[in-house]
């Protein structure tokens, strides 16, 4: 008996439009759907397979990061992406693609998975191993989906050894330009640190922080070459975490030579956060802030969308190619035509 | 698969949006598109388009969409599975001449180039910026970056630094109905509210459309780097150093191991590199990064390679003398030209852990089947690729090669792996899919597949098995008699002096 | 098509290495051009492997991207499989040219060029007479006109030295000035056909520095055209005529040299052409000058030439007789020369025996991507070892806007005068 042939036999049974749920820490980021069952997956928590010689595993979707992370760590491995709450909650909604540039995110680390249709047919797509490219990689699909595609129910990932060493460091109360320096100058090394996020306070204080890894020779040259500031691991990489009830948090991708622009499209004191791989966030002090910002991101080649606002603002944004919409419209109605999972 | 509509008028049509130098259709000629590297399976097609741009390819789709013509994108026609050959009387749409780098940002590390791109010619052109294009399939010199993105290539390098789909951004496609979309975005793959659009289409064989602009990340050179080849007098002590390498948190760039009959395949051709041809298997590491890692982790793995009983290191980080160690792996497979008229190259996928226990049991099958198999292979990825020489004008040897194959492919499943690691279904696993993936699944990817590619135009009978076979668990047997009776196998000339 | 020479069928083997893996495609001066797979070494192999199959309907279809070919081998040097291309070119030229001999103008006057005029010095001579004698009287044109020079002849060929430039060598043996070290070697130089009247600076400095060096040289008289080009153009009967002449012609002599690439490369294969011993002793004789000279060592110090110097590899040198190394060799002996090595040296200039007459528009746009990686060196003078490759270069060289002369080899290892 497949532990998931309950979900499958509940879902045929036509339960009306259902809301799949992990932790639910990020519930708050999606639209509101009052009449959805949700559809808890965190009871399904087993590692089914953690093959540390190949640095694979599969995980249930309802296994929390915390716990995957532990035993992970007795065979020192790592999954090598922020974010946490359940491992499908974190793959399904992607909170921070790569921690910096080049480093893997979670499109990067799913490797397979086994889902069901909306309609209560059980699929797989991909394969457990590290390379595959057998059949169309229909599981590239979940990362992002927010669940609302199909429902993955296990998903094969790849791990990467825990580096020999490592050291999370943050510079603070710096001057705009000399973060910005301070950026280009990791960057340009041949092996930048494996996090890398430049954050403005409150006060309009720049910080950079992040994480070097590898062999304590590299570590310690790197750290010592910038001068970088040692630090313990932040709680939290989002800015949404601080932001006030007030405020919509708006966020997106801008790539490094955007960053100037990026920055003065939003208000002065804006509570702003932008990691490595391209993802930023930004506390805006009101909606019409977000807007005039909306009308000039596209300029200076960020895409941008709210994240966190009331129902009628979450999605509001730049504006998205036509074609690609189309596409994932089209790819909506073919896995699931009667729009069952919102 | 949807026949094609009469339309005898079509050559003039596409001579007048391209110009009659750029649409070939003399039927002989024709015949040197009938294949890919996947030489078993043969199929002329009906005309073959060299368009320059997006519009000119937005221009052919349209035209052939309206005449309900299939059309097949190839790019340089060195796909090991069969992706680019024209099933079903289509139309070849050459990427051959859409050679542009259109532009190359050194300060976001992206390029962005046209489909036919070679791409080698990619990293030569950035090679002043200190930059590089990661992924570097075994015939880099030749293939192009298109065709990677249709194959999600591999290559050497991608153990460390990710398949195509790692490396890819931004695409502009031509989708089958000649409707032009861009998926992806200078900035990544998929905005934070959308899907992975294209993560979806990197893979898909060519059967989602054409893409006719690619913005692709670009990396950093290293500081150094560092090639070492170490030969072992048996297979699973080279296996064994692999695992003991990865297992050690070790992440080379690459991690390749040739087998004895490669080597001495390899010594014979052009691309001797000097590697001992007494060895049962030679592995050959490459380690970069800044210099005083890239020292340690030398150390550390020459102690591996101690402990397993290595024959002979050798060490380079002289790029003359590093090429000469990678020369006989690059070269291969065009190698194995030597040993017999035909080479079929198997691509399957173990778990890493599994390397040996796959090793030992391809010998077998190989001596079973009595079969000349040879391996070369992408060890740190479990990307296995036995290959078997023979004669393709025989026929038994032809089929014995052929159910080897299907053996092998069968092992790679049953240790829990992949059919293909890295060279795609096209029309060469059609027939294995089924050992990987139940209807149900195929069912899910024809409908995604619909949803580009409603009408089955592009790339027809690629990938997905057609409709009626999903259901059989094996066809192997009917393909062997495939082989047997219907395949038009050449004939010896007959000379008459 | 029935395979009618054993040749053909041999070719036909030969055809079944190919493993169809793409990795001479970069290599190829047509496929770089046209990006058609059909002119590509695979393509091309495909189809005539096609063609012995009896797949092919219409024979004459295929022949134009056959004809395109300039057989320039670079596919060789790229092939890991080691595929035999030219080879299987020539054989199945051969059999289109015997079962369907072309027709039209330009065919006729190929041949009749080849054979009655290129094949035979006299003839040959007065033919370069006749040009002079036009161009001192202003009538390039019409000597264009006339066609006794082709219009696409004319934009490559350089004017035509003065007769003192033209007069032939002296046959027989030549002996080393008084007074130098010799050698106690005796070799025997091939002239060459249109070496002799369009180069002849460059058969008397072979002679002057193989004298110099201490060598005794010998010329046979009745040496001929080596016939390559008609090889090339699918006549190996008549070339099989003048290759059997040169053996007997060089019966006696141990070591033959010859500073012409394609003449070299193709007297290397005479082996192959006769499949003869007489045949395959002669190609074991045949050196080119660099080769000889490099094995040898020089004993007399060139001239100085205070220079930059780019050095362009002939495809019948370094794809046809695998030689690179030596040239360079010996021409970073010359004092004060600053030798440097252009981009992609070692692709084809498009000159090709006479394919730039053939097929001139592809031919120019090869020619003009090599004058483009030449003068990216910047050099004061380009050298090259093949009379067709130095036309080609220089033709495209002034072309493009740039004066730079182009000499052979073996003019800079001439000893202070």
């Amino acid at each position: 008996m497949n532990r998931f042939d309950d979900i499958a036999t509940w879902l045929r049974s036509s339960p009306g439009r259902v809301r799949v749920s992990g932790s639910g820490s990020r519930a708050h980021t999606l639209p509101k759907i009052t009449d959805a069952t949700p559809l808890h997956l965190s009871q399904y928590n087993r590692i089914e397979r953690l093959d540390a010689g190949d640095q694979t595993c599969t995980v249930e979707c309802g296994v929390p990061r915390a716990e995957l992370d532990a035993a992970l760590a007795e065979h020192e491995l790592e999954l090598p992406c922020l974010g946490g709450g359940t491992i499908g909650g974190l793959f399904a909604t992607d909170p921070f693609g790569p921690a910096a540039a080049g480093c893997p995110g979670p499109r990067n680390l799913l490797l397979g998975m086994e889902a069901l249709l909306a309609s209560g047919s059980a699929f797989k797509s991909g394969a457990r191993v590290v390379k595959s490219v057998a059949g169309f990689d229909v599981h590239k699909l979940f990362v992002g989906s927010t669940g609302r595609l199909f429902v993955a129910t296990k998903l094969h990932l790849r791990l990467k050894p825990r580096p020999r060493t490592e050291q999370w460091f943050a510079n603070r109360a710096l001057e705009r330009d000399q973060a910005l320096q301070l950026i280009h100058a990791l960057r340009q090394e041949a092996q930048p640190p494996t996090v890398l996020q430049l954050r403005r306070e409150r006060d309009g204080s720049f910080a950079v922080g992040g994480r070097v890894t590898g062999r304590s020779v590299h570590v310690t040259s790197i750290c010592k070459q910038h001068e970088l500031a040692a630090c313990e691991r932040p709680a939290s990489f989002h800015v949404a975490a601080a932001a006030n009830s007030s405020e919509e948090v708006l966020n997106g991708n801008a790539l490094p030579s955007a960053l100037p622009s990026l920055l003065s499209a939003l208000p002065e004191g804006a509570p702003f956060t932008w990691l490595g791989g391209g993802r930023f966030e930004a506390a805006m002090p009101h909606s019409q802030a977000t807007d005039a910002a909306l009308q000039q991101l596209p300029q200076a080649n960020v895409t941008g969308t709210v994240l966190i606002g009331t129902d009628a603002r979450r999605g509001v944004g730049t504006p998205m190619d036509p074609g690609e919409q189309r596409l994932a419209e089209g790819l909506k109605h073919a896995l699931d035509p009667d729009g069952t999972l919102v | 698969m949807t026949s094609p509509a009469k339309s005898p008028n079509l050559e003039r049509d596409l001579a007048q949006l391209l110009g009659r130098d750029r649409v070939l259709c003399t039927r002989d000629a024709l015949l040197a598109w009938e294949c890919d590297g996947f030489t078993v399976h043969k199929s002329r097609p009906r005309a073959v388009v060299l368009p320059e741009s997006t519009a000119e390819v937005q221009a052919v789709i349209k035209l052939l969409h309206s005449a309900n013509v299939p059309f097949v994108p190839r790019g340089a026609g060195t796909c090991l599975s069969g992706g680019p050959t024209a099933s079903g009387n289509a139309v070849i749409i050459d990427c051959a001449r859409m050679r542009k780098v259109i532009k190359i940002s050194t300060e976001d590390l992206f390029a962005v180039v046209q489909p036919g791109v070679v791409n080698l010619n990619l990293t030569t052109e950035v090679t002043p910026y200190g930059l590089h294009y990661a992924p570097d399939p075994s015939s880099q010199s030749v293939c192009t970056i298109g065709g990677n993105l249709a194959e999600n290539s591999g290559g050497p390098h991608c153990f460390k630094y990710g398949m195509t789909t790692d490396h890819v951004l931004a695409a502009t496609i031509v989708l089958p109905d000649g409707e032009v979309v861009h998926l992806g975005s200078t900035t990544g793959p998929r905005t934070p509210h959308g899907i992975d659009v294209l993560g979806l289409f990197c893979g898909s064989e060519g059967t989602f459309g054409i893409a006719t602009e690619i913005t692709v990340r670009l990396c950093r050179n290293q500081q150094e780097v560092r090639t070492m080849l170490a030969s072992f007098d048996s297979m699973s002590a080279a296996c064994r150093s692999v695992g003991k390498i990865i297992s050690a948190g070790l992440v080379p760039a690459a991690l390749e191991i040739l087998d004895q009959a490669t080597i001495r395949a390899v010594e014979a051709s052009i691309y001797r590199a000097g590697y001992p041809e007494n060895a049962a298997a030679v592995l050959l590491v490459e380690l970069d990064g800044p210099h005083e890692v890239v020292v340690e982790d030398a150390a550390e793995i020459a102690t591996i390679f101690v402990a397993h009983d290595a024959l002979k290191v050798e060490e380079a980080t002289d790029p003359k003398e590093r090429k000469r160690l990678w020369k006989g792996r690059k070269g291969a497979f065009g190698a194995m030209g030597r040993i017999d008229t035909d080479l079929y190259v198997l691509d399957g996928v173990v778990p890493r852990t599994k390397l040996e226990e796959a090793l030992e049991k391809i010998t077998e099958i190989g001596q079973r089947h009595r079969v000349n198999l040879t391996n070369v292979f992408h060890a740190g990825d479990g990307n296995l690729h036995p290959n078997i020489s023979f004669d393709g004008r025989d026929k038994e040897a032809t089929a014995r090669t052929i159910a080897a194959g299907h053996e092998i492919l069968q092992l790679c499943m049953d240790l829990g792996g992949s059919i293909t690691g890295e060279h795609g279904i096209g029309t060469e696993k059609l027939d294995h899919v089924s050992m990987m993936f139940e209807p149900e699944d195929l069912e899910v990817m024809a409908r995604v597949r619909a949803v580009f590619n409603p009408d089955d135009l592009c790339n027809p009978g690629k990938v997905l098995p057609q409709r009626n076979a999903c259901a059989e668990v094996s066809k192997w047997p009917q393909m062997v008699a495939k082989v047997l009776d219907v395949e038009d196998t050449p004939q010896e000339p007959e000379s008459t002096s | 098509m029935v395979l009618s020479s054993e040749s053909l069928v041999e070719s036909y083997t030969r055809t079944l290495d190919c493993v169809h893996c793409g990795l001479c495609l970069p290599h190829c001066p047509t496929h770089q051009v046209l990006g058609v797979e059909a002119d590509s070494p695979r393509g091309r192999i495909y189809l005539m492997r096609a063609l012995a199959e009896g797949r092919i309907e219409e024979p004459e279809s295929i022949r134009p991207f056959l004809d395109r070919c300039l057989d320039c081998r670079a596919c060789e040097t790229a092939c890991p499989s080691g595929v035999r291309y030219g080879e299987i070119l020539e054989a199945t030229r051969a059999e289109l040219e015997r079962a369907q001999p072309k027709r039209g103008i330009a065919a006729w006057l190929t041949r009749t060029l080849l054979w009655h005029v290129v094949a035979n010095q006299r003839r040959l001579r007065l033919m370069f007479w006749l040009l002079r004698t036009s161009e001192v009287l202003g009538l390039r044109w019409l000597a264009t006109k006339l066609r006794l020079m082709p219009a696409s002849m004319a934009q490559i060929a350089p004017p035509v030295p003065p007769a003192s430039e033209r007069r032939p060598l002296r046959t027989g043996v030549h002996k080393p000035p008084p007074g130098t070290k010799l050698r106690d070697v005796r070799v025997a130089l091939f002239t060459g056909c249109v070496m002799e009247p369009m180069f002849g600076r460059v058969n008397r400095a072979t002679l002057t520095v193989l004298l110099a060096n201490g060598f005794e040289v010998h010329i046979p008289e009745s040496q001929r055209c080596c016939g390559a080009l008609l090889v090339h153009a699918g006549q190996p009967d008549r070339a099989r005529t003048l290759a059997n002449e040169n053996v007997r012609a060089f019966a006696d002599d141990d070591i033959v040299l010859n500073n012409s690439a394609g003449c070299g490369c193709a007297m290397k294969e005479y082996d192959h052409l006769l499949g003869t011993a007489d045949g395959k002793a002669f190609a074991a004789k045949c050196q080119d000058i660099s080769e000889f000279l490099a094995t040898e060592g020089l004993t007399a110090t060139p001239a100085e030439q205070p220079i930059r110097v780019a050095y362009d590899d002939p495809c019948h040198l370094c794809h046809g007789q695998g030689v690179t190394r030596q040239p360079r060799e010996l021409l970073q002996q010359v004092p004060g020369i600053d030798l440097v090595s252009p981009t992609k040296s070692d692709d084809c200039c498009g000159s090709a025996g006479i394919y730039n007459m053939l097929q001139p528009k592809l031919a120019a746009e090869i020619g003009r991507t090599k004058a483009a990686h030449l003068h990216e060196c910047a050099p004061d003078m380009i050298v090259t070892g093949n009379p067709g490759c130095m036309m080609q270069i220089d033709s495209h060289m002034r072309r493009s806007g740039h004066n730079v002369p182009v000499r052979h080899p073996i003019e800079l290892l001439l000893p202070p005068q």
